[in-house]
């Protein structure tokens, strides 16, 4: 059996890291989390994951940021990164999807929206 | 006794003159010096001169000439004293009247008497005339201080022009005027001729005060005034003396500055002369016109206060609805995962109680952010901030498309749903997602409101202008009707609305019938998101209700051909534009293409949007005497201009645009290079950014 993938979990509102974390762990998804956007892109370079969910609004650097931090590098640009952010303006999701955010979700979100996303993107 | 100037060498004659006079209570005074003459009638001493014709001593033909000016001045006659055969044409010419000599004693008598008696009527009429001169000036300052009291709503500027208009009507040496602006804010303003030492200072504080509190007598004053409040603001002309104590003295006069029983302080004057009637009236007129400018000024100014805090309370409820919002939705994600993770049961197993309140709470936290929704959506339209992307479609889609979600909750409550499409419907511009939502909201409303067993139909067709009941559209701003329309209508066989109520159900949190609203749930958003949703696709919502018989909502969407579409679009961007102020074009000049991209590429980093782009790239972007032109649309001129200014930095020029929003190329702002470091684009970026708070989008 192949290792499990990898999802990292950028949101400094733990109680949504936890709750995601539950809910990809127990599709089997192997889970990293990160509490603001300077130790989210650290260990995005170094964990490698297959997947990144990134909240918009972080202490530090925010998500917009590091989606197109790492988006410019050939290195890391091919990891899709699902967006979720409390901000539902139009143009808010005009500026992640420039910045090469693959899946953009407004808060409050369904947990099976975003597994079914996860799911479509690691199938 | 009035006195007469004998001018004479001829003692004899002078003692017969004398005598004569003296019976009809003439004083005579003799003299030939020249000095001692023109005193006598410089001073008014004298009423009258006789000047004989023989003087030794000089040519009395010359002295007449000298002392005829003063004379005339002071209203006095010369009679000249002359031989009968006199052939002195010079002394004749410079007197008013002659006697020859020997002088006739009656004669005499009678000119002395009838010139003297000209010369009081004319000191009279002088006396008349300068005084209606000074009235006239009196007046003319009235006019004009009252012209410009008129003219002002800035209650400091109205007392300057007061006491500007006192001092010129009046010449007072000292005024002193006592101005509430509000209870901590009490001003004395002393305008001076000379300066004012510190005793007279206190003493006029305390003078203020006493007539303060007297003007109101038994009565409670409005403020209690302390020495210590009074600020004392003083106007001195001439440092070179200064008044003591001494001038309380002087004649004063004293007003207050009321309407009614608004009171706005209070003003005295003093002068070292007396005031006449004149002055009194003039000064109380002066005093009474203040008044009056300043009542309006302060309620300006109150209206004015007033309006800035309306203002600001309305902005700070916009954020304050957009913040919680946002703020809300964080927590709501959490505890709405929380539920589905249990829910799900792989958690741990879930008893049927216990699934049952988990599914309540489930419910409710769904609820709640629908109504977190409809704040932030109404927040959002009213701003203007809504986005919508229009397409040119059938209506019927939307609209079948939201029956079919509400089919079960519909049987459920066994109420039947019917939906009665046109086939033809015209295709209109709409945004899909925007007439879901209305959609959605008039259905489950008609599903709230109809009892069980009830019926809804829900329909689409055609119509034209004709076919609208313009007396049911309510509250709308200068409607704007087009020739062809969709309509959707949602009927149901509900409860009904009252007729005085029908208005209001698309006020904002308007409820009716709060009971029923707190037992059917909502927030009363719904509605006037709807109305403001339906007008921004130019349309009209509108309802028609009996009590306990059913309601109709009904909406129109005017079918706009490629043309209109083109204007309705162009006008919604200029009223979009409008809502900031008015546009600018910026054109960039830059040689070097490098630093051309860079720009372009900042602009296009930071999603600037342009307000007009013009359709061709070589307009937007064009060669001009061997120069690089690039045109940008953005927002705001005034404040980007002026951010210019400041920042120094040069290189753009900036053009108004007309009403048809194409650019006049006036060039406002129109130094010449762009800065050629990076860093100057980054901080012109960085200060684009600040100017808009918004996002331009750069296309060339």
């Amino acid at each position: 059996m192949s290792e499990s993938k990898k999802i990292l979990i950028v949101d400094d509102e733990q109680d949504i890291v936890e709750t995601l974390k539950f809910m990809l762990e127990a599709q089997g998804y192997d889970c990293f989390c990160a509490y603001d956007g300077e130790s989210g892109l650290s260990m995005a370079k170094e964990v490698l994951p297959d997947l990144m969910i990134l909240d918009v609004m972080m202490p530090k650097i925010n998500g917009y940021k590091i989606s197109r931090l790492l988006k410019y590098d050939n290195k890391y640009k091919d990891i899709p990164i699902i967006m979720v952010t409390a901000r539902s303006q139009e143009e808010d999701k005009l500026i992640g999807q420039e910045t090469g955010v693959n899946e953009y979700i407004t808060k409050p979100f369904e947990l099976d929206e975003v597994i079914a996303k996860v799911n479509e993107y690691l199938a | 006794m009035t006195k007469i100037l004998l001018i004479s060498e001829n003692i004899k004659q002078n003692k017969q003159i004398t005598k004569s006079l003296a019976k009809s209570s003439f004083a005579v005074i003799c003299s030939c010096d020249e000095t001692s003459v023109i005193n006598y009638l410089q001073n008014g001493i004298v009423s009258l001169v006789l000047i004989d014709e023989d003087l030794k001593k000089q040519d009395s033909a010359i002295f007449c000439k000298q002392l005829h000016a003063a004379a005339i001045k002071e209203n006095i006659a010369i009679i000249a004293l002359v031989n009968s055969k006199t052939e002195n044409i010079e002394l004749l010419k410079h007197s008013n009247a002659y006697i020859t000599k020997p002088v006739n004693e009656k004669i005499l008598t009678a000119s002395v008497a009838s010139n003297i008696k000209l010369k009081k009527a004319v000191d009279t009429l002088t006396l008349n005339n300068s005084e209606l001169a000074k009235s006239l000036y009196q007046l003319d300052v009235l006019y004009n201080t009252s012209t410009h009291l008129a003219g002002s709503l800035d209650k400091q500027k109205l007392i300057n022009i007061m006491i500007d208009g006192l001092e010129k009507s009046l010449s007072f040496s000292l005024s002193s005027t006592l101005v509430f602006n509000d209870e901590h804010n009490v001003e004395l303003i002393i305008n001076s001729l000379y300066g004012i030492s510190p005793r007279l200072e206190h003493s006029l504080k305390l003078r203020a005060i006493l007539s303060y509190r007297a003007l109101f007598d038994k009565k409670r004053v409005p403020y209690e005034l302390n020495v210590n409040d009074i600020r004392v603001i003083k106007n001195i002309k001439h440092h070179l003396e200064e008044y003591d104590l001494n001038i309380l003295k002087f004649d004063n006069l004293f007003a207050p500055i009321n309407v009614g029983e608004k009171f706005f302080g209070l003003i005295e004057v003093f002068r070292e002369t007396d005031f006449s009637q004149e002055d009194t009236t003039c000064f109380q007129t002066l005093a009474r016109q203040v008044s009056l400018p300043l009542e309006n000024a302060s309620l300006y100014e109150e209206i004015k206060n007033t309006n800035t805090k309306l203002e600001k309370l309305e902005r700070l409820k916009s954020e304050f609805i957009s913040i919680v919002s946002h703020e809300l939705r964080t927590p709501l994600t959490a505890i709405k995962n929380s539920l589905e993770i249990c829910l799900s049961g792989k958690a741990g197993d879930v008893s049927s109680i216990m699934d049952k309140f988990l599914n309540m709470a489930a419910r409710n936290v769904t609820r709640l952010s629908g109504i977190i929704n409809d704040l932030l959506d109404l927040s959002k339209v009213e701003a203007g901030k809504m986005d919508f992307k229009f397409e040119k479609t059938s209506i019927n889609s939307p609209v079948e498309f939201i029956k079919n979600t509400f089919e079960n909750v519909a049987r459920e409550k066994n109420i039947e749903l019917i939906l009665d499409k046109d086939k033809n419907i015209s295709d209109t511009y709409i945004d899909n997602q925007r007439i879901e939502q209305v959609v959605s909201n008039l259905i489950s409303n008609a599903i709230k409101f109809t009892n069980e067993g009830g019926k809804i139909t829900v329909k689409t067709e055609n119509i034209t202008l004709s076919d609208i009941d313009k007396t049911k559209l309510f509250d709308i701003e200068k409607p704007v009707f087009y020739d062809n329309y969709v309509k959707v209508s949602v009927a149901d066989s509900g409860i009904g609305i009252a007729q005085e109520d029908l208005k209001k159900v698309f006020d904002q949190f308007q409820q009716i019938e709060n009971s029923l609203n707190r037992k059917n749930g909502g927030t009363g958003l719904g509605l006037p998101i709807a109305k403001q949703l339906i007008e921004a696709h130019r349309g009209f919502i509108w309802v028609e209700s009996e009590l306990n018989h059913g309601t109709t909502f009904s909406f129109v969407i005017p079918v706009l051909g490629e043309k209109e579409k083109f204007s309705a679009d162009l006008e919604k961007e200029l009223l979009k534009s409008k809502a900031c102020s008015h546009n600018v074009l910026l054109v960039l000049i830059e040689e070097n293409e490098c630093e051309r991209n860079s720009f372009i590429e900042a602009v296009r980093e930071e999603k600037f949007s342009i307000i007009r782009k013009t359709s061709n790239t070589k307009e937007a972007y064009y060669e001009e005497d061997g120069k690089k032109y690039l045109e940008i649309m953005i927002p705001e001129a005034d404040k980007f201009a002026q951010g210019f200014i400041e920042k120094k930095i040069e290189s753009i020029l900036i053009s108004e645009l007309d009403e048809k929003n194409s650019p006049k190329y006036d060039i406002l702002y129109s130094t010449a290079i762009f800065p050629d470091n990076g860093e100057d684009v980054i901080s012109l970026m960085e200060f684009l950014k600040l100017s808009f708070n918004k996002n331009i989008k750069a296309e060339v």
